[in-house]
């Protein structure tokens, strides 16, 4: 057993007790070699990346400042602003950016955290280069011991298994105690308790299933235990105060998809009777959004439906309802279920002369829901009855936009993008290129002028394929160009590996094989690094189809054992498999053909989340994908 | 809809988009989160 505690290992201790410490002593083989840092955490706030920045406080203590200050002014740009004490700065204020969360945040079921995995991936970096120094470059074994484990929040456990990816030369084990939530610090809350046991659950199984040689359970273990001792509680949970400003802070943990903040935040609020019923339905509201993000859709259906049931307000049914309708169609592909949500919606706020700003804003957004609903629905009509349908669908869009246009305020702003955007999507559903070209240019271009990198980004990926569809190769492979560049300029590696993709998979379908291969090339490079290995398929599958039409079977078999060595998919590896045993077929394309080796066409949209980083679900389909596709085949 | 009223409709639409700029920040943000999320 000693013998196994190696580089990268994660070892969880199921209701410890005294016996554990002993055996937990004889693993450290060589204490002059070892260091051991011991965090605790004695609280259940769950504040965003408080348990990194505790362990990273632990950690720089442990190396001279000589080796740390370079490390700390290397990654400040990246990091430096969410943890002002680690280096060394001033806390930051609110920004307009909180309130584009906010406001984007209310109106989806799912979640968007490509804008944070960036920065997850830099902070385990940035963890990696310390452990590096403390090591002694792998000189020195450093057990890292975290107590309370089941206490830490979700977003540092994010980085705490990015790190785990990443790692793949320093001697770190890590060994967790993970008891059950203690129901004493929760015992005003027992719904809240019974919530956090649960979620947590669910997190934490899914935390230890991809963690390297994981060893659970050592409650029988011989010895003794002392770094188990319990630390009183400090301070109370909760704050007294209940005020609407705490929606707000919930809103913005959801976005950060730090879920169990929202309910400790929101529990104060949720079902206590002492408070309006206007506030307690929009407590239901978000707590329904919360657990549609973890993927809890029925419950979330369900509380929406109480929340619908609280509230006096018709505009503010009219919103559950399109929210219950976003269900039915995205995650349930219930359409019949999905229209009937969003006519009650519209019912809910009466007649169309009486209509004030809020009942105008959900008039809109009930219009695209049924916009889309359409949209999925002509996928399995006929082709003349499709093409009906899916003019209904541009025309309730058309008509949201109308009733969007000119609003001041976030709320309509965002609303009127969406719409531009949801309209540019129908004129490529409908193969309308030019139009939609002309359209995406006229509507967003005027924002360039802020020089944003990641909206760059966005903006030209997105013309520089539907460039591509029209047949304007070249002008396509430049937009696209411009999308890579800001992506490198922000050392946006997530997004850089996709526009790659993109640029690669054109030049290949345009046989400028020189090209493509130089771009799948880096491409495999980039995602080898993120550890982003179904990305790294995609791209060896390229390289592959690249090698064949060169007719170089040297690369091409390298290419192979590359992604044997490499991939972790089962179904990928069995077809790389499948390849070298047809090794005889001597022609390339062939193989590739009778081997179902086939490379996807780029996903119209950059990806909003990586479930690689944020180890939350995702929906069994892309409906985007979908709507493009010639598949006729109903959702689900 | 035929196809010039369609044009016509999206004609109508782009140019009813204005920013002051002040608001520039604010509205790239949201540009932003409509076109990626």
């Amino acid at each position: 057993m000693q013998n196994s505690i190696l580089r990268g290992c994660f070892f969880i201790f199921l209701k410890p007790n005294k016996k554990t410490h002993k055996k937990l002593d004889s693993f450290i083989t060589s204490p002059e070699n070892s260091s051991v840092i011991i965090i605790s955490i004695n609280d259940l706030t769950f504040y965003r990346f408080k348990c990194f920045e505790k362990l990273c406080h632990l950690l720089i203590k442990n190396i001279p400042k000589e080796k740390s200050l370079p490390i700390i002014k290397k990654y400040d740009k990246y990091i430096g602003s969410t943890f002002p004490s680690l280096f060394g700065k001033k806390a930051y204020g609110n920004s307009s950016v909180g309130e584009s969360i906010v406001s984007a945040v209310v109106r989806r079921i799912s979640r968007e955290s490509h804008h944070y995995a960036l920065f997850i991936d830099k902070a385990a970096r940035f963890m990696i280069e310390i452990i590096k120094e403390i090591t002694n470059n792998k000189r020195i074994k450093l057990y890292l011991i975290l107590n309370d484990f089941s206490n830490w929040d979700r977003p540092s456990l994010r980085i705490v298994n990015r790190f785990n990816a990443l790692n793949k030369n320093y001697p770190v084990t890590w060994i967790a105690f993970s008891n059950e939530i203690e129901y004493k610090l929760l015992a005003h809350y027992p719904k809240l308790y019974e919530r956090l046991r649960f979620v947590r659950r669910e997190f934490l199984d899914r935390f230890i299933k991809i963690q390297p040689k994981v060893t659970e359970s050592f409650c029988n273990l011989q010895g003794q235990i002392s770094i188990m001792e319990k630390h009183p509680v400090k301070k109370p949970l909760f704050e007294k105060k209940l005020a609407a400003s705490k929606m707000k802070d919930a809103a913005e943990e959801l976005a950060f998809q730090n879920y169990e903040r929202v309910y400790v935040i929101l529990e104060p609020l949720f079902r206590n009777s002492k408070i309006d019923k206007e506030l307690q339905a929009q407590v239901y509201r978000l707590v329904a959004l919360t657990d549609a993000s973890r993927g809890d859709y029925a419950q979330a259906y369900r509380l929406l439906s109480i929340a619908y049931g609280m509230t006096k307000l018709a505009t503010y049914k009219a919103h559950i309802k399109y929210l219950q309708g976003l269900i039915q169609t995205k995650r349930y592909y219930d359409l019949k279920a999905a229209e009937k949500d969003y006519e009650t919606g519209l019912r809910c706020l009466g007649k169309k002369s009486n209509r004030d700003r809020q009942s105008l804003l959900e008039n809109a957004w009930l219009l695209n829901g049924q916009a889309l609903v359409r949209s999925l629905r002509a996928k399995n009509l006929s082709k003349k009855d499709a093409s009906k349908e899916l003019e209904k669908a541009l025309t309730l869009e058309i008509q949201a936009f109308n009733i969007a246009k000119g609003k001041v305020g976030a709320d309509f702003a965002y609303l009127r993008y969406n719409l531009l955007a949801n309209i540019t999507f129908l004129l490529e559903i409908t193969k309308q290129y030019n139009n939609a070209i002309k359209f995406w240019t006229k509507s967003f271009e005027q924002y360039l002028i802020s020089k944003d990198s990641s909206f760059e980004i966005a903006y030209y990926t997105r013309l520089g394929l539907l460039k591509f569809k029209e047949g304007l190769v070249k002008s396509s492979i430049e937009e696209l160009n411009k999308a890579l560049k800001s992506s490198v300029s922000i050392h946006d590696s997530f997004y850089q590996e996709r526009v790659l993709y993109s640029i690669a998979f054109i030049e290949l379908n345009e046989k400028k094989f020189n090209e493509s291969l130089s771009h799948f090339k880096k491409g495999l490079e980039i995602t080898r690094d993120l550890q982003e290995m179904s990305s790294f398929y995609m791209h060896l599958c390229g390289a592959l189809w690249n090698a064949a039409y060169l007719n170089d079977n040297r690369l091409f078999w390298d290419t192979v054992s590359l992604g044997l060595k490499l991939v972790v998919n089962e179904h990928h590896k069995t077809l790389l498999n499948s390849l070298k045993k047809s090794a005889k077929d001597k022609n390339l394309i062939n193989l590739l053909k009778n081997n179902d080796m086939e490379i996807p066409l780029p996903s119209p949209k950059l990806p909003s989340y990586i479930p690689s980083i944020d180890l939350e679900g995702t929906p069994s389909q892309d409906i985007n994908r979908y709507l493009l596709s010639e598949n006729k085949k109903s959702l689900g | 809809m035929s196809r010039d009223q369609l044009e016509k409709e999206l004609e109508k639409i782009v140019s009813s988009i204005e920013v002051s700029s002040e608001e520039t920040e604010k509205e790239v943000e949201m540009a932003k989160r409509a076109i990626l999320w």
